[in-house]
């Protein structure tokens, strides 16, 4: 009888117990990162007594957690794919508007400009033609500046967010390095509810870093970063922060407490989450389409001033540069030990790339490399004056005295699209014409006409009253008398300061007379070349043309934040997957646990019953004895 | 599979949401017209749209440099056919003048006319185009080209003639210079001859008495340069009106080319409405199922029943 109620009482106990796990998953149901639990419950052996072994009662073997490490792993690698994709898409689509608006785009005034070259090719002494065209040079300039403000701004966000996130990862980071202190101490006794705090707490650092986890003998996980770097080791957290980037202080770079304690910068590739997603943005998003951007601005200034410059304005001067740029951008890393320096400008505009380099001085001689992918980029010259140092199209004339190992970052095209600005502010300096008026002379036999002019040199243009091109053979001319010079076909008449070309074939004897073209011409012909510069193949060698790298700039923009997004839409659903898995596994169901409730229930009422029935069993025994 | 409370919440809740940005975009694109309004939702879309927006700008402008062009070769057209009239009264005054009977007193009555015809000839040369330009200039056209003085009229134009691209590719010339209308006028004998001053040698020899001429024929010969330079301005009429024949079919060309390229760029970029109204009357019959599903699923409880 005695066995009959050590039973009835330790089946009431295990049921109590069971019916307060089933209350916890209750009130948890809807707490993010719990996971179900459940009593085992567990016969308990009774004492050999002859015929056999009568069972006990039963005992609460053990809590158990339902989770699963392998489907925690997986949710890990999701979170940190996710964080890392919505930064990356939403930061991307943000530029994409920036760059492909309707309103605010390049593409607007860009059209607006080339549109006012060709009216003043129509009408090229009107001071209204003439003034639209530079209210156009001056919206684009503008515009250029706008986008490129509109791109600091992310670049800064991005800074920003940096900060702020990566003083996030360290508070969870710290808290993963308690938990696991504290699981650690408890051992085989740890709370269910504490585990599961550690696991929110992992998918949250997971989800801004991405996170390795590797579980330890004593229950405790190290955490490592995706590129294999110590978050958390045990009970001890590693302190990410950020340091300003060696060759510019306005940038910040990752970076993560080494073993020594001392900072050490962490590449994109090292991390994923969102502080991932950002460094990539930054390194393969914006700076690119910023550069673009820059290479756009120089090579549609360059081409603009270089029009300018062949051909006369309306006082018959010499043209004078339209638009005005700032040299490419030479930065010297915070450690270098030499004081050299470096006066730049654009020399090959076919070769300008706009990708950013890192610049080297190792003994005595210079090298370069890509910033972005450290593929070296060949470097000739050896910097002086008279023979600069060439290296992507831009040329360098170096000042001062460089140590070995001295780095500088170059960035050709960086600061263009910010700094363009229009400079004429008179519609007549607008070079419409061109410089020379040429004619044939009436008794000429061959076909040669005078066709195209430009000024080489503005000096000694401005010295040329006129002058006269005979052909002393069909090979052969002089120019006011001089010296005899040999004619190629398709090559222009080259003078002091001017070009001429011909169309058609001389012959013996032909001569030309050209004269400096007169203030208040009607010319058109350099405004032609103004308004075809969008046709012109300046970029890439002479095969890309403005227009069109325009919108393949436009396009590419367009492309990274089409790729970020579908990227995105197909880790959602993976991450929608694994979450239905570990819910599956760790969710709670209320109406299992509503079954569960009444099963216990009815158990723990059958339970108080065995109970009443030992009493009564006892009572009959008690009863029989006393009479 | 199993499913957990909040899971089955956490799902109803994420079709919902998916199937309202799908409504968003859809009514987005009916509301704009496009189909798409920044170029991550159709990069090689919105590189070539762009591409296009440019070619119809453009062609906007060398409509705009036709008509300007148009303008100043229909004022040479006119002008033209005026000095031809003159020169017809000329010819008319000097066959007038051949005949014997007539005196010397109207032989000079004539020559006074056909100076009044240079000086008009002068100012036909020196019209302008209504914007300040004179027409037959070259490319000096701020000032008169032609001056008249006792010595003769003087050309200060030159020889440059603008081209204007008036269709994509296809440029036309300006105005022709003075110098090719009026100064190197072909004459009878295969020369050139200035206009002017073949009307000064005609009126010259009617002023002279006729029995002092010293050559009886000079009259004959004068004649004949006078139908050579209407033969030429003739001949400069009949180019002008080909250049003005040739800007009517670049209009022409110009409307079938915007046309194409709107309709690509429609094809391109707006929206396709009948698509459009299907697929959100798709997403919204998705939308209220979604919630009519998460509403009936969330009043399903064991709890309730208890």
């Amino acid at each position: 009888m005695s066995s009959l109620l050590s039973t009835g009482s330790s089946a009431l106990l295990a049921f109590q117990r069971a019916l307060n796990t089933v209350g916890h998953n209750v009130a948890n149901a809807s707490t993010p990162g719990y996971s179900r639990q459940r009593v085992e419950l567990e016969a308990r052996i009774g004492q050999n007594s002859g015929p056999g072994q009568f069972g006990a009662g039963v005992d609460v073997a053990r809590l158990q957690r339902l989770a699963d490490g392998l489907v925690l792993g997986r949710q890990l690698d999701s979170s940190g794919e996710m964080g890392r994709l919505q930064q990356l898409s939403g930061l991307a689509t943000r530029l994409d508007m920036v760059v492909s608006d309707s309103v605010g785009g390049l593409a607007p005034p860009w059209s607006e400009f080339f549109g006012a070259a060709e009216g003043v090719t129509a009408d090229p002494t009107s001071p209204a033609a003439r003034g639209a065209l530079l209210s156009a040079g001056t919206q684009l300039a503008t515009r250029w500046n706008q986008l490129d403000r509109q791109m600091d701004q992310l670049d800064g966000e991005v800074n920003d967010r940096l900060t702020a996130q990566v003083a996030a990862a360290n508070r969870l980071a710290g808290e993963i390095a308690h938990l696991n202190r504290d699981i650690a101490a408890a051992g085989p006794n740890a709370s269910p509810d504490m585990l599961d705090q550690r696991d929110l707490r992992l998918g949250e650092l997971a989800g801004l870093v991405g996170v390795e986890t590797v579980a330890q003998d004593d229950g405790s996980v190290n955490v490592f970063t995706t590129g294999g770097q110590a978050l958390v080791l045990g009970a001890r957290a590693m302190e990410l922060g950020t340091v300003p980037d060696p060759y510019r202080n306005d940038r910040l770079q990752l970076s993560l407490q080494g073993a020594t304690g001392q900072p050490v910068p962490l590449g994109s590739g090292a991390v994923s989450g969102e502080i991932g997603g950002l460094l990539e943005f930054r390194e393969r998003v914006l700076d690119p389409a910023r550069a673009e951007l820059g290479r756009l601005a120089v090579a549609f200034a360059a081409g603009a001033n270089a029009t300018q410059r062949a051909g006369v304005d309306y006082n018959g001067k010499p043209g004078m540069d339209m638009f005005e740029l700032p040299p490419p951008r030479v930065d010297r890393h915070a450690g270098n030990s030499g004081d050299a320096s470096f006066t730049s400008r654009i020399g090959d505009l076919g070769a300008l790339t706009g990708q950013d380099l890192v610049l080297r001085f190792e003994a005595g001689t210079w090298s370069a490399t890509r910033a972005d992918t450290g593929q070296a980029v060949p470097v000739t010259g050896s910097g002086t004056e008279a023979d600069p140092l060439r290296v992507g199209g831009v040329e360098l004339v170096v000042g001062g005295t460089p140590a070995s190992g001295d780095r500088f970052s170059l960035r050709p095209t960086a600061g263009a699209a910010a700094g363009l600005q229009m400079v004429l502010d008179d519609p007549y300096s607008i070079a419409a014409a061109a410089p020379l008026e040429a004619s044939a002379d009436a008794g000429n036999v061959g076909s040669a006409t005078p066709g195209a002019s430009r000024i080489t040199d503005a000096a000694a243009f401005a010295g040329l009253a006129g002058a006269r091109i005979e052909f002393i053979d069909a090979g052969h001319y002089t120019i006011d008398g001089g010296a005899p010079i040999a004619w190629e076909p398709g090559q222009p008449i080259r003078g002091d300061g001017w070009e001429l070309d011909l169309d058609g074939t001389p012959a013996a004897d032909d001569s030309f007379t050209i004269t400096a073209t007169p203030p208040r011409s009607a010319d058109n012909a350099n405004a032609r070349q103004l308004a075809a510069l969008d046709e012109l193949d300046l970029l890439a060698g002479g095969t890309l043309d403005l227009g069109t790298a325009l919108a393949q700039f436009t396009g590419k923009v367009g492309g990274d934040a089409r790729h970020a997004g579908l990227a995105l839409e197909a880790q959602t659903a993976i991450d929608t997957q694994v979450t239905a898995e570990r819910e599956s596994i760790s969710g709670v169901n209320l109406d299992e646990e509503a079954a569960n409730l009444l099963r216990y229930q009815q158990a723990y009422m059958a339970a108080a019953q065995v109970i009443a029935t030992a009493d009564t069993l006892f009572q009959s025994l008690l009863g029989a004895v006393r009479r | 599979m199993r499913i957990s409370t909040a899971g089955m919440h956490l799902q109803s809740l994420q079709s919902m949401l998916q199937r309202q940005t799908g409504l968003a975009r859809t009514s987005e694109q009916m509301s704009s017209g496009v189909k798409f309004s920044r170029a991550g939702q159709d990069p090689a879309g919105a590189t070539a749209a762009q591409r296009l927006d440019h070619a119809l700008a453009s062609l906007g402008q060398l409509g705009k440099n036709a008509g300007t062009l148009q303008h100043r070769l229909e004022l040479q057209e006119h002008a033209i056919t005026d000095a031809g009239d003159r020169l017809s009264r000329v010819r008319d005054l000097v066959i007038g003048a051949s005949n014997g009977a007539m005196s010397d007193h109207d032989r000079a009555m004539s020559a006074i006319e056909i100076r009044q015809i240079r000086e008009e000839l002068v100012s036909i040369g020196n019209r302008q185009d209504g914007s300040g330009r004179a027409l037959f200039a070259g490319t000096r056209d701020s000032g008169a080209p032609f001056t008249l003085d006792n010595n003769g009229v003087t050309y200060s134009g030159n020889e440059g003639r603008n081209s204007v691209e008036v269709a994509p590719g296809l440029a036309l010339a300006d105005t022709d210079p003075g110098s090719t209308v009026f100064t190197r006028v072909p004459t009878a004998d295969g020369g050139e001859r200035d206009v002017f001053a073949t009307l000064a040698a005609i009126a010259d020899a009617l002023e002279t008495p006729r029995d002092q001429l010293a050559d009886p024929d000079v009259l004959q010969g004068l004649q004949a340069d006078l139908d050579s330079a209407q033969e030429h301005l003739r001949s400069l009429r009949a180019g002008t009106g080909a250049r003005l024949a040739t800007l009517e079919n670049a209009a022409e060309s110009r409307g079938a080319s915007e046309l194409a390229l709107k309709t690509t760029l429609s094809d391109l970029r707006d929206t396709d409405y009948a698509d459009a109204a299907t697929r959100f009357a798709m997403q919204l019959t998705a939308l209220e199922s979604a919630q009519l599903v998460a509403s009936r699923m969330q009043g399903l409880s064991l709890f309730n029943k208890l």
